[in-house]
């Protein structure tokens, strides 16, 4: 599965057009601001990504539209048309204009995006290593999307009845904890599942890439028990959601279950948030995203769409030459850079070059010193994407 | 659009319709006013008698012209078995199914904390009354999604005491998803597979 081609309208700062991409590497080069990034955040969204940008989703749709929308045409099997429509507060998703779940997209173009936003993983917020190792549980596991709206859902209810003045009612209290630990405990068993293998995975990774560490594992931090099957999870989680009711009435929010959960990166007993240098802190998050494809890869029967973001500034090139040759024989990579001769330095496969400008794309050429490929016309402006949204 | 005020009034008052978008709304204030006027004379006439005629039973809450209304009073129908509702549209959702015999409850919502919706404001007290007196079993038929979850688990807490069964509709339907969107085979189904809580 390759995205064949892609179709954007009212999407930031990019022209309504539809582009022919290279099925193996497309390399988009353009100085900052020109919309290399949008086109990686397009492909995001439509693969059921949260955007790396913006939380407020409204913020990707261009002054004065009520919608953007992105359209990929996957190749390959099954080929098909995958759709996203954004919104204020809501997106929608089709496959061949039916309409699908965010996991569905999610299966059909599995992806994974590294950009500026991940790469303080290691020591940033714990919510950014959470989301990571959940994206690889609920590619296994698709039922756990739900569980996770559930979960969220029901804690904020929770905390707005534990704060409505006058006694809460204890049936409607019972009643979330409920939702809570049946939810909560169906992710928490998820993370202990694929804390050891995405861990494991990231230990291979970063033998590829070179990096000097041993017997990395990814540990989870968690108040409830480390090892316990799904019924104790959802036991120890009502009590101590019971146990905490009245400092959570105080606090306004709540203070216990896998919301909390953190996760760290360990080389033997050493915490690599602290003891990497800032450049093996950078090349540690690629072995993780590189993991993250193999495991979503294994999930989808599919190789993932590789979205790599401005990403030879500030790399050692050392880790970048090793990432290049490292690149499976197939499998489609997005590479973006604002710098022209990118593409030269590097041992990349054969691709597309193109150059970015003012939300125009323009195929520019192939890599060099490789295997000759011409890729397919992209025609911009003016060529409008098939209306499969229209209903 | 400013120099039409009545127009603007009735589109937005169109716009806050369920599943009507600005465009429809337009559309549809366009079409009142360029049809012939007995197409928007009878549209509100009907409004309004439906309103004045339509009402909520003492009883089950559900809508009827007459008190109690239909459901109620059928003596085909088990009074022993009671469905719960959300709202009164899912009575009539859960009717098209013609596999549920018993009688109904429309709650008038669900339990929704964040929007301050409390177990006072629904039509819970009667419900508690009404499955005191000569029922046997209450099935749950509030929706698959979180506050639809929450008003099922909340109920079967204060219905057991009573020593009824209870029950809850499994659903083959998506999470989140409402009753109302349920085809009448799956809705049937989840019926017949009704599980204890
Ligand atoms: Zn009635």
């Amino acid at each position: 599965m390759v995205i064949g081609t892609l179709s954007v309208e009212s999407f930031r700062n990019l022209a309504p057009a539809r582009l022919r991409f290279h099925p193996r590497l497309n390399l988009l080069v353009g100085k900052n601001g020109q919309g290399k990034t949008n086109v990686l955040e397009s492909l995001a969204l439509v693969s059921g990504r949260a955007s790396f940008r913006t939380a407020d989703l409204a913020d990707v749709v261009r002054e004065g539209e009520n919608d953007a929308t992105v359209t990929v045409g996957l190749a390959g099997e099954p080929a098909g048309e995958l759709a996203a429509r954004i919104g204020k507060g809501r997106r929608e998703h089709f496959w061949n204009g039916r309409k699908v779940s965010r996991v569905e997209a999610s299966r059909r173009l599995p992806l994974v995006a590294l950009t500026s936003a991940d790469l303080g993983r290691l020591g940033g917020p714990p919510a950014d290593r959470r989301r990571a190792l959940d994206r690889v549980a609920v590619a296994h596991e698709p039922s756990l999307a739900a569980e996770h709206r559930r979960y969220e859902k029901a804690r904020a209810d929770r905390v707005a009845l534990l704060g409505a003045p006058g006694r809460p009612d204890r049936d409607a209290l019972a009643a979330y904890e409920e939702l809570l630990s049946s939810a909560g405990a169906a992710i928490a068993a998820s993370r202990r599942r694929w804390a050891g293998p995405l861990g494991r995975r990231i230990e291979e990774n970063a033998r590829l890439l070179g990096l000097p560490y041993r017997e990395i594992s990814l540990r989870l931090v968690s108040e409830l028990p480390a090892e316990a099957p799904l019924p104790l999870l959802a036991d120890a989680l009502r009590a101590g959601l019971r146990l905490r009711e009245e400092s959570e009435r105080r606090a306004g929010r709540a203070l216990f279950g896998p919301h909390r959960d953190d996760l760290l990166l360990f080389s033997g007993a050493l915490p690599l948030a602290a003891r990497a240098s800032s450049g093996e802190a950078r090349a540690l998050v690629l072995a993780w995203a590189l993991a993250e494809r193999s495991l979503l890869a294994e999930a989808c029967g599919r190789l993932p769409v590789f979205a790599f973001d401005d990403f030879d500034s500030e790399w050692d090139p050392d880790v970048l030459a090793r990432f290049a040759r490292a690149l499976p024989d197939d499998g489609q990579v997005f590479l973006t850079s604002a710098r022209e001769r990118a593409a030269r330095e590097l041992p990349l496969p054969v691709g597309a070059v193109w150059r970015v400008e003012a939300g125009r794309l323009a195929a520019t050429g192939t890599s060099p010193d490789r295997a000759a490929f011409l890729p397919a016309p992209a025609r911009w402006p003016g060529e409008r994407s098939d209306d499969v949204l229209a209903s | 659009m400013t120099s039409l005020p009545a127009l603007a009034r009735l589109v937005a008052a169109l716009e806050r319709l369920p599943g009507i978008g600005p465009k429809s709304a337009r559309r549809i204030a366009h079409f009142l006013l360029t049809a012939p006027p007995d197409a928007s004379e009878g549209l509100s006439a009907a409004i309004f008698e439906a309103r004045e005629r339509t009402r909520s039973c003492s009883v089950c809450h559900a809508l009827t012209e007459q008190d109690p209304c239909a459901f109620c009073v059928d003596p085909a129908r088990d009074g022993a078995l009671l469905a719960v509702v959300e709202e009164p549209f899912d009575v009539e959702v859960l009717e098209r199914t013609r596999e549920f015999r018993g009688r109904y409850h429309v709650l008038g919502g669900a339990l929704a904390p964040l929007r301050g919706i409390g177990p006072d404001d629904l039509h819970v007290a009667s419900l508690l009354e009404r499955a005191a007196s000569g029922v046997a079993e209450v099935v749950l038929a509030t929706n698959p999604n979180v506050e639809g979850e929450a008003t099922a688990l909340y109920l079967a807490r204060r219905l057991k005491p009573l020593g009824v069964r209870v029950t809850r509709i499994a659903f083959g339907l998506p999470v989140g998803a409402a009753i109302e969107f349920a085809d009448e085979v799956t809705l049937g189904r989840s019926l017949s597979g009704r599980r204890e809580v």
